[in-house]
C-alpha cells in the first residue's frame, strides 16, 4: 500500500464531513470510518492512545457546545451565561461526533504510516522537493532526542542551583532547548551536506516508490464512502452545510 | 572502487566571522593520496575546522579564507563525493530511520541507481563489521536501537557506500567504550586496506590507530603548522601519584538500584565514597555508570535501596531532606553536590564562560570579590582565562569539558561527581583535569568519576565497575 493512498482517502471523507453538519451524514461517515479501519493494521496499543485523544477532545468540545452554544427549544438548565437548552445539547453531540469523524482517521492514518516510506512518495509521487522533505524527515526524527535534551536541562538546572518551579526559569529552559535544538539541526545538517545533499546535482531513489492499482483503488473507496455520506443524507432530506459566522 | 585522493594546502588561512584571530593560518602541506595521517594539537587549536574545510562543509557565511586548499586539485565544496567525513557525536550522524535507508543517502544524493545502491550498501556495512554471518543488525533494523559503537560505524558505513577517496574522522571513538573503539578502529582499517582511501584522523588518544598511521601533522595553539613527521609520537601521560589520605564516609550506597524514567532498572554494587579520595566508576555503555552519577547527584530519585548522607555532607539539611539527595532543595544541593554530565553543552546555563564558572557562587551568595578571585583562579588554572568572554557554546570539546568541570566544583562542594572528565583532552590538558581532581580530592571533597581510560584508572583510589544487572527482588 502506498502511503498516501489512505491519506488522500481520508482526506477526501474528511473534508465532506467538514463541509456538511447534519447528523445522518457524520454518523454515516463514522460507520464507514470504524469500518475500514481495521486495514490499516494499526496495532491496539498505538490506537488506543489516539483514540483517547480524540475522544477527550471530542467531549470538551461537546461540553462547550452544550454549555454556552446558541439556546433553543427548552431550557434545562441556565446559570451566569451558562444556558443548556435541548437544542445546544443536539448541537454539541453533533459536535462531537464531528470532531471524531474529522480528526479521527487522520491520527491513525498518520500514525499507521512509514515515515520513510511516507518521504519516498512525497517526493517520486506528489513530486515535493525533496530538499524539503528530506528535511522535514529527519527533524522529526529528532523530536525524541529534544525530549532527552529537556530532561538533561532541567538535571542540570537543579544541579546548578537554579531550579525553582518559576515561570522565568521555564522561559529560560526553553530558550536553552531552542538554542539547543538550532545546535542539534546544524549539526546533522552539516553530516547530511558532507553526505552530497542539498546541492544541485541530480538526486536517485534508492526506494522506489510505486503506485499501484491497490491505491487508486483505495482512493476510489475514499470517494465511495463520501458520495454514500452526501447520497444517505441527502436521500434522508437531513443534509446541511456547515454555515461559517 | 574509490581512487585515493591526496590534499595540498598553500598559505590557506581561515577566520570564522566574528573573530578577531584566524582560526587557521600559514597552514602549507601536501598529503599524498593513500597516506594515513594523524592530525594532532592542543585542545582548541582548529583541528575540527581544518577537518570541516576539507570535507566541503564550511561556508561562505561561516567566514572568510585566503590562500588555497586543494583536495584532489580542485576546491573541497566541489569534490564533497571525494571526501567522507564521520564526526565524534553519533547521535548527530543518524538521518534515517533505519540502517540501510541511512547507509543509501548519501548514494542517493549522488545519483547512484537504486540496484547499485543497495549492493554498495550491504557491502559497506559488512566492511564495517555491522552486518553478515552472526552479526544481528539487518538493513531494516532501526537506527536508534544501535550502541554508539554501532552508530559510528554505521556512520563510516553510510560514507564509504558512496566510494569517497579520502576519508576523514573527527575523533570518532571519543564516546565510546574500550570494545567500541576497538570495533571502530578495525572497521576503518579494514576500509582503508579494502579501499586504498587516504586517511586523515583526529584523535586525543591516538594509540589504537598506531598500527595503522603513516604520519603525523601537528597544528600549535594558535592554529599555524607545529610539525610534520613520518615517524610516530609516543604518548606519555604525567600520573599524578594517588598518595591522598581518605577521610570520613561522604555518601554510600546499600542495595541501590538507579534508572531513568521509562528505561529498565539497574541494581549497582555497594559505593562507600571517603572524603580525599577519587572513585571510578566503569563499565561499558549502558550499564548504568551516567544514570549512577545523576541519582548520586541529587537529580534522579533512586528506584530502591539507599543513600546514606555522611554527616558532614547532610550537616544544615532539614531532617526530612537528608535520607536522599534528590530531596534537596536546589540551592542547598549546589553547596554539597557538583555534577558535571557527560555532555558538557547541555549543563551551560550562563552567556559567558566567567558567569558560568561564576554562577554556585553567586546563588550561594559568596561575597562578589572572592567570588571574582576564584573564577580567575580557576579559569587560569584550565587555560581558559583568554576566553572569560566567550560564550560556551563557542569553546572545543575539550574545553567544553574543563569549563563544565570548573562550574560544578568552585563551590568547592563534598561531593563531586564527574562523567567521563578526560573525554577530548589532549595530553596536557589531560594533566590539568587530573590535577584538579586531585587537589579537589586533597582539599577534602569526595570525587567520583566515571571514565574507560586506563590512564586515568591508574591515578584514582578505588575503582568499582558497573554491570548491566537485574535488581534481585
Amino acid at each position: 500500500m502506498n502511503p498516501l493512498a489512505p491519506i488522500v482517502a481520508s482526506s477526501i471523507v474528511g473534508l465532506v464531513v467538514l463541509v456538511s453538519f447534519d447528523p445522518v451524514s457524520v454518523s454515516v461517515a463514522l460507520v464507514c470510518e470504524v469500518l475500514t479501519l481495521p486495514w490499516l493494521r494499526l496495532p491496539a496499543q498505538r490506537m488506543w492512545p489516539i483514540v483517547g485523544i480524540v475522544g477527550v477532545s471530542a467531549v470538551l468540545g461537546a461540553m462547550g457546545t452544550a454549555l454556552y452554544g446558541r439556546p433553543s427549544g427548552e431550557t434545562l438548565f441556565a446559570w451566569g451565561p451558562i444556558n443548556v437548552t435541548t437544542g445546544s445539547l443536539d448541537l454539541a453531540v453533533l459536535v462531537g461526533l464531528r470532531i471524531v469523524a474529522i480528526a479521527l482517521p487522520g491520527a491513525l492514518v498518520f500514525a499507521a504510516t512509514n515515515l520513510t516510506s511516507l518521504a519516498d512518495a512525497l517526493t517520486q509521487i506528489a513530486r515535493l522537493p525533496s530538499r524539503f522533505v528530506a528535511g522535514a524527515l529527519s527533524s522529526l526524527r529528532m523530536m525524541s532526542l529534544l525530549a532527552d535534551d529537556w530532561r538533561t536541562m532541567g538535571y542540570a538546572r537543579r544541579a546548578r542551583g537554579l531550579a525553582s518551579r518559576s515561570p522565568q526559569q521555564f522561559a529560560g529552559q526553553s530558550f536553552a532547548l531552542f538554542v539547543r535544538a538550532v545546535r542539534r539541526g546544524s549539526a546533522l545538517a552539516t553530516t547530511m551536506e558532507a553526505r552530497g545533499f542539498g546541492g544541485n546535482n541530480e538526486r536517485s531513489w534508492a526506494r522506489v516508490s510505486v503506485w499501484r492499482t491497490r491505491d487508486g483503488l483505495i482512493v476510489a473507496g475514499g470517494f465511495v464512502i463520501a458520495a454514500l455520506v452526501v447520497g444517505i443524507s441527502v436521500g434522508t432530506g437531513s443534509w446541511q452545510v456547515v454555515v461559517f459566522g | 572502487m574509490s581512487v585515493p585522493v591526496g590534499v595540498d594546502a598553500r598559505n590557506w588561512r581561515w577566520q570564522f566571522s566574528g573573530r578577531a584571530q584566524p582560526a587557521l593560518h600559514d597552514l602549507s602541506f601536501t598529503i599524498a593520496p593513500g597516506e594515513r595521517v594523524l592530525l594532532t594539537g592542543p585542545s582548541g587549536c582548529g583541528k575540527s575546522t581544518l577537518l570541516m574545510a576539507l570535507a566541503g562543509v564550511l561556508g561562505a557565511d561561516q567566514g572568510s579564507d585566503e590562500g588555497l586548499l586543494l583536495v584532489n586539485d580542485g576546491a573541497p565544496d566541489a569534490g564533497r563525493r571525494l571526501t567522507g567525513l564521520v564526526l565524534q557525536d553519533p547521535e548527530t550522524q543518524v538521518i534515517m530511520e533505519r540502517v540501510g535507508d541511512d547507509v543509501a543517502f548519501g548514494c542517493e544524493n549522488f545519483a547512484v541507481l537504486p540496484e547499485e545502491t543497495w549492493r554498495r550498501v550491504s557491502a559497506a556495512l559488512e566492511s564495517v563489521g555491522l552486518m553478515g554471518d552472526g552479526l544481528s543488525v539487518s538493513l531494516d533494523t532501526l537506527t536508534g536501537v544501535l550502541s554508539g559503537g554501532q552508530k559510528q560505524r554505521l556512520a563510516l558505513a553510510g560514507v564509504i557506500a558512496f566510494e569517497p577517496g579520502l576519508l576523514l574522522l573527527d575523533e570518532p571513538t571519543a564516546n565510546l567504550d574500550p570494545q567500541g573503539v576497538i570495533d571502530v578502529v578495525a572497521a576503518v582499517t579494514r576500509v582503508v586496506n579494502e579501499t586504498g582511501c587516504t586517511l586523515v584522523v583526529i584523535d586525543h588518544n591516538p594509540a589504537p590507530w598506531q598500527e595503522l598511521l603513516t604520519r603525523v601533522v601537528a597544528l600549535d595553539v594558535s592554529g599555524g603548522l607545529a610539525s610534520e613527521s613520518s615517524v610516530y609520537p609516543h604518548v606519555t601521560r604525567a600520573h599524578v601519584a594517588p598518595t591522598r589520605d581518605p577521610g570520613d564516609v561522604v555518601m554510600s550506597t546499600v542495595n541501590l538500584a538507579v534508572g531513568r524514567p521509562g528505561q529498565p532498572v539497574i541494581s549497582v554494587p555497594d559505593l562507600t565514597l571517603r572524603a580525599g579520595t577519587i572513585t571510578a566508576l566503569t563499565g561499558i555503555n549502558g550499564s548504568g555508570k551516567s544514570t549512577l552519577s545523576l541519582t548520586l547527584g541529587g537529580l534522579l530519585p533512586p528506584q530502591s535501596g539507599e543513600i546514606i548522607v555522611g554527616a558532614s555532607l547532610g550537616h544544615g539539611l532539614r531532617a526530612r531532606h537528608v535520607p536522599s539527595p534528590h530531596l534537596w532543595p536546589a540551592r542547598a544541593l549546589v553547596r554539597r553536590i557538583g555534577s558535571v554530565f557527560q555532555s558538557p553543552e547541555n549543563q551551560f546555563v550562563q552567556p559567558t564562560v566567567r558567569s558560568e564558572v561564576g554562577l554556585g557562587l553567586r546563588v550561594t551568595g559568596v561575597d562578589h570579590h572572592e567570588a571574582a578571585d576564584r573564577v580567575q583562579s580557576r579559569l587560569s588554572l584550565m587555560g581558559l582565562a583568554d576566553l572569560a568572554s566567550a560564550h560556551p557554546f563557542t569553546l572545543s570539546g575539550g574545553q567544553k569539558r574543563r569549563l563544565a568541570l570548573i562550574s560544578a566544583a568552585v563551590t568547592q562542594p563534598g561531593l563531586v561527581v564527574i562523567d567521563e572528565p578526560t573525554f577530548g583532552q589532549d595530553d596536557n590538558s589531560w594533566v590539568d583535569v587530573v590535577t584538579l581532581l586531585d587537589e579537589l580530592a586533597r582539599a577534602g571533597s569526595a570525587v567520583v568519576v566515571t571514565t574507560h581510560d586506563p590512564d586515568l584508572l591508574a591515578v584514582v583510589d578505588d575503582i568499582v565497575a558497573l554491570s548491566p544487572r537485574v535488581p534481585s527482588s
